[in-house]
């Protein structure tokens, strides 16, 4: 292996596999190195990808022309989409993976990347000099010397694996955790914490009787996640159902008779964990009410007999796993191929980040994923890309502004104001009620927030872009002539749309109809025969998919909401898009409170506006840094 | 997202504020600040006779009229161009006549026309933002910024403090509970049924149901704030003034036996028996001699128009004139009949009937008058409650209109979005956030999460 490259990814799981195509992408020479070349993208937990807010994030990492979604739609086996019959801002795409597939989806795509060398390795520490980051030390002993590294543990720092009283230093099941690489990142001055996440039993397909439990099939017609695979064959692979079965009181008593052998509750797990994910026991605990909670049993791929019991993670010891397992109707057979379990890390806190993902305390090192308190593949590749774009952009300094998402633009941009803004205390899962402006971040607007801003930095190549815009601005040439084609009552159009079930009156346009509650959308073709006027517009209208077409009826029908949502983002900018300098004293402004001083600084805020978010500062301390501000402005014009 | 209320909603908006302390004065100042063009088009709205293009630093005689385009007052209008004004913007200064009624009214026009009322310290930051402060006025807000904990909204929760302020959290509680259903239902889809439209809309009545009281109690309460005004009207040497004086402990206006001496009003604040109120004297009621006179009658009759309570101040020694008995029907359950001299004897016939005599000179009946009108002033007031400032029954108007949507709205993140305006809105008067509330609300009531 070379002694040097521009940009090195640490970490081969989902935020480091985008972190380094996206380097990749921009030219950069990049390193990516994983302590198993064979495991990169593995899915250590559910065999799944997307939902609510993350589906939003795979389709906004397509837009930007990463891999998830289409290595997502080449391995899915079940596609869905979440909320469907609500509108297009929350509907939540989601595939079932072929885990293996998956894997081997992404080797494919990261071996066949130019510019990017995959290598097996160890980093135990970073080397400065200068004040910034200089290269990386392995645990052979080698170094390699780079620009900006991007550091993607996952749960392998300092990763403690529980099973009952059973615990064993691990970062995943079986494989080995980065022991020393926590202390290294203390002495350059980060803050560590500790978290906790969980993982339920995998069971052998065999051995489960699914006559017992409901059928959960996929969407009869599949959308896929990624532009690409619009023109590829598409679903690629056979498609399965899942299942739903459910606890029961035998499983609830068996819970709480065991509690005390529970490391969560026995104070052996100090980490913190998920809210949103809770194990089973802490749902029995929380909600003693609840006589059953569901399990959805989900098959990891085609090819394996491995099968995962969503909603049944614990950290309870297998023996009593095996019990609760068989206790389920449909499960009473069940052959556990692997214990449900528990497992601690450490993370760095992430209000020592900037909004591009690098740490304040080295420049040059980025960090991305789990090591910043996430949860989610989907929410560690969209912080992979964003900080595998900066590393690959600070690594050539000054060439252009870095990548940084508004709130308003993506949930990348959500996630990651929130995360180094907010600070966190718990795994960060991504939720649509996090987003202000969810009705501006739906899955399918992800090319028109997106693209154009990736095609110009280089992250999308030309081609797809062109294709990609090409077609955005087809939907706006058809939604345009939606809004003008006029619609008048004359006695054949009242009949027609009588039939339908719509009273017509008065004059409309055909977007005046769209906007009835009463009108079905699918009967726009037939009404909006012969009444566009250019023959252009009105082939692209006909040639419009099913999704394309429910995206521009969702936007003539919502466009009152969606302006309402940008009028708040445009209000929302002037002065909270302020940039503080990194360099403000804050200790020299009078009349900060020592807690406000303490909180700033320690998140240091790039805007006005993330510093008013920040708990602790009050809006009079946002007055007045608004003051110091507009007075530097000033003093440095004179 | 919520610490930032103030700027939240709207940089580029035109904010008005009156400029002067609340309560009758004689002169009122309302200030309009927006970018350019738009605080003159609000302007315009108020002053129908403002040119397309006012000359900058310019005062102008001019009439103000309502949001029906009624009249309300004659006064100047005086528009500073950007940047060259106080807040660096585009303002637009009106001076009316200090009743608290003329700068309501003047206030609801300019809302009417598109300007929102300023939350504190909006002028100052915007002023700010423009560079139209030094150092020193700046750090004069430092040491407001130590002063304070939570800021603006702190200040505002004192206002409000007792039991409209736990109304509104009540409100509040209610509207992040059936938020928190939305948001779950939306968020888990598999794990939650969804809730319906039918189902939202009968889960949020009870919140429309309690925001829509405490409109009508902030409108009370607004109205309540610019101190009741007790205005006193007469022939002229009916002994308006003298009773004035009496009832202030003060020489305040002129006393002379010629009549028509008191041609303004004049207004002071005084206290009826622990009740503040305006008390306005006004020239006497009869047809005017001179042009001065006439004026201080208009005056007179503008000024017993804006009253709460108007004390017809009829002599008791002679008969009532039909100028007096007009008066006594026009003011309608306003008027208060009060008979004054009543050290000297009494004339007949007699047609009023005086629900009180009094003598300023013997003091004789003085107290009962207080009372009479502080009976009267509170008769006027709903639940006495604690007064309410027009931001916050904007911020109460706001939320209500939101929560009726929110209630209407066909879809669930669409009525979300209006729930978080009406919480946002709330969160103006109560200072709280609602986004890692709401979360928290989530997790804790619904088993998410599989």
């Amino acid at each position: 292996m070379r002694a040097r490259f521009e940009v090195v990814v640490v970490g081969g799981g989902h935020a480091g596999c985008e972190a380094a195509l996206a380097s990749a992408r921009l030219g950069r020479d990049t390193l990516l190195l994983t302590h198993d070349v064979a495991a990169l993208a593995r899915m250590s937990c559910n065999p799944a990808v997307g939902g609510l807010a993350k589906g939003q994030v795979v389709r906004e990492i397509d837009a930007l022309g990463g891999a998830m979604g289409r290595v997502a739609d080449r391995s899915g086996i079940q596609f869905k989409v979440l909320n469907a019959s609500r509108g297009p801002a929350v509907r939540g795409p989601r595939v079932q993976s072929d885990k293996v597939l998956y894997n081997e989806e992404m080797s494919r795509t990261v071996r066949a990347t130019p510019s990017l060398t995959l290598a097996a390795g160890a980093v135990v520490a970073v080397r400065e000099g200068g004040g910034r980051l200089r290269g990386l030390l392995l645990s052979d002993g080698s170094e390699v010397a780079c620009e900006a590294a991007v550091v993607t543990t996952g749960t392998f720092l300092r990763g403690l694996v529980h099973v009952g009283d059973e615990r064993r230093e691990e970062g995943r099941w079986g494989e080995p955790p980065a022991r020393t690489l926590s202390e290294n990142l203390k002495a350059i001055g980060l803050s560590l914490g500790r978290m906790k996440t969980g993982t339920p039993p995998r069971v052998r397909a065999a051995s489960l009787d699914t006559s017992r439990m409901i059928v959960a099939r996929g969407d009869e017609r599949p959308v896929p996640f990624s532009f690409a695979c619009r023109s590829e064959p598409f679903p690629r692979l056979p498609q399965v159902d899942c299942f739903l079965t459910h606890t029961t009181d035998r499983v609830h008593d068996l819970i709480r008779r065991n509690l005390f052998r529970s490391p969560l509750y026995s104070g052996r797990i100090v980490g913190r964990g998920p809210r949103y994910c809770p194990s089973i026991e802490d749902k029995v605990v929380r909600f003693p009410d609840r006589p059953r909670h569901q399990i959805f049993v989900e098959p990891e791929g085609l090819s394996t007999d491995w099968t995962y019991l969503n909603g049944l993670s614990m950290s309870l010891p297998a023996a009593v796993q095996e019990e609760i397992v068989r206790a389920i109707p449909g499960l009473e057979q069940a052959e556990i191929l692997r214990p449900a379990y528990a497992i601690e890390y450490d993370m760095v806190f992430p209000e020592q980040l900037d909004d591009t993902l690098e740490v304040r305390a080295l420049p040059g090192l980025f960090l991305a994923g789990q090591i910043n308190g996430t949860s989610g593949y989907e929410e560690a590749a969209g912080q992979g890309i964003v900080a595998g774009t900066n590393a690959a952009l600070a690594a050539r300094r000054g060439e252009r502004a870095p990548l940084v998402l508004g709130r308003h633009e993506a949930y990348i941009g959500v996630m990651i104001d929130d995360l180094v803004t907010l600070g966190i205390d718990e795994p960060y899962r991504l939720l649509t009620s996090r987003a202000e402006y969810r009705l501006l971040l739906g899955a399918d607007t992800a090319y028109a927030r997106l693209t154009a801003k990736g095609a110009e930095i280089g992250l999308v190549d030309p081609r797809s872009a062109d294709a990609i815009l090409d077609r955005e601005a087809r939907l706006n040439r058809v939604r345009g002539a939606l809004e003008t084609a006029s619609l008048t009552p004359d006695r054949e159009t009242v009949e027609r749309l009588a039939a339908l079930g719509v009273p017509l009156s008065e004059e409309t346009t055909l977007a005046g109809l769209l906007r009835r509650p009463e009108f079905p959308p699918e009967a726009l073709r037939t009404v909006a025969e012969g009444r566009i006027e250019d023959p252009l517009v009105a082939a692209e209208l006909d040639s419009l998919d099913e999704e394309e077409a429910g995206r521009v009826t969702a936007e003539i029908r919502y466009c009152g909401f969606l302006a309402r949502e940008e009028a708040a983002v445009r209000r929302l900018s002037r002065s909270l898009e302020l940039k503080i300098p990194r360099d403000l004293e804050y200790r020299g402004l009078p009349g900060l409170s020592h807690e406000a001083v303490e909180k700033l600084e320690r998140h240091r805020p790039r805007t006005l506006g993330q510093a008013g978010r920040i708990p602790g500062v009050t809006p009079a301390a946002v007055t007045l840094l608004l003051a110091r501000l507009t007075l530097r402005k000033r003093e440095s014009v004179a | 997202m919520g610490a930032l209320v103030a700027d939240r909603e709207g940089t580029g908006d035109v904010i008005v504020a009156p400029a002067t302390p609340p309560g009758a004065s004689a002169l009122a100042i309302i200030r309009l600040s927006g970018p350019p063009g738009a605080a003159l088009a609000v302007a315009r709205r108020l002053v129908p006779s403002l040119p397309e293009r006012p000359e900058e630093r310019h005062a102008l005689v001019a009439r103000f009229v309502d949001a029906e385009m009624r009249p309300l007052d004659e006064g100047i209008v005086l528009p500073f161009e950007a940047p060259r004004s106080s807040t660096g913007e585009e303002v637009v200064e009106l001076f009316c006549h200090g009743a608290p009624a003329i700068v309501a009214a003047l206030l609801s026009a300019a809302q009417a026309a598109g300007a929102r009322p300023a939350r504190p310290g909006e002028f100052t930051r915007r002023a700010l933002a423009n560079g139209k402060m030094d150092l020193a006025e700046a750090e004069g807000i430092a040491h407001l910024a130590r002063s304070e904990s939570r800021g603006a909204a702190r200040r505002a929760l004192g206002l409000v403090e007792g039991e409209l302020s736990r109304r509104v959290r009540a409100v509040r509680e209610d509207l992040l509970d059936r938020l928190a259903e939305i948001e779950a239902g939306l968020d888990f889809p598999e794990e939650l049924p969804a809730e319906g439209a039918v189902m939202r809309q009968a889960a949020l009545g009870k919140a429309q149901a309690a925001l829509s009281t405490l409109v009508s109690a902030a409108e009370g309460s607004v109205a309540r704030e610019r101190v009741s005004t007790v205005t006193m009207v007469g022939r002229p040497n009916v002994g308006k003034s003298t009773l004035f004086n009496a009832l202030l402990g003060a020489d305040r206006a002129i006393v002379t036996p010629d009549p028509g001496t008191t041609r303004d009003a004049v207004s002071e604040a005084a206290d009826l028996l622990g009740t503040r109120v305006r008390l306005v004297d006004t020239a006497g009621l009869r047809e005017p001699e001179s042009e001065a006179e006439r004026i201080g009658v208009d005056v007179a009759r503008r000024a017993a128009g804006l009253a709460d309570v108007v004390l017809l101040l009829v002599d008791g020694s002679i008969p009532p004139s039909s100028e007096e008995e007009a008066a006594a029907k026009s003011f309608g359950e306003r008027a208060l009949v009060v008979r004054t001299k009543s050290d000297l004897p009494a004339a007949k016939p007699w047609s009023l009937a005086a629900e009180v005599a009094v003598s300023a000179r013997t003091g004789a009946g003085l107290e009962a008058l207080k009372a009479i009108v502080r009976e009267r002033l509170g008769s006027m007031e709903n639940d006495g409650e604690i007064l309410v400032l027009e931001r916050h029954r904007d911020a109460l108007a706001r939320a209500a209109a939101a929560a009726r949507e929110a209630a209407g709205a066909d879809a669930d993140e669409i009525a979300a979005s209006w729930l978080r305006g009406a919480l946002h809105a709330l969160g103006e008067i109560t200072g709280e956030t609602a986004t890692e509330e709401l979360l928290d609300r989530i997790f804790s009531t619904f088993c998410i999460g599989k």
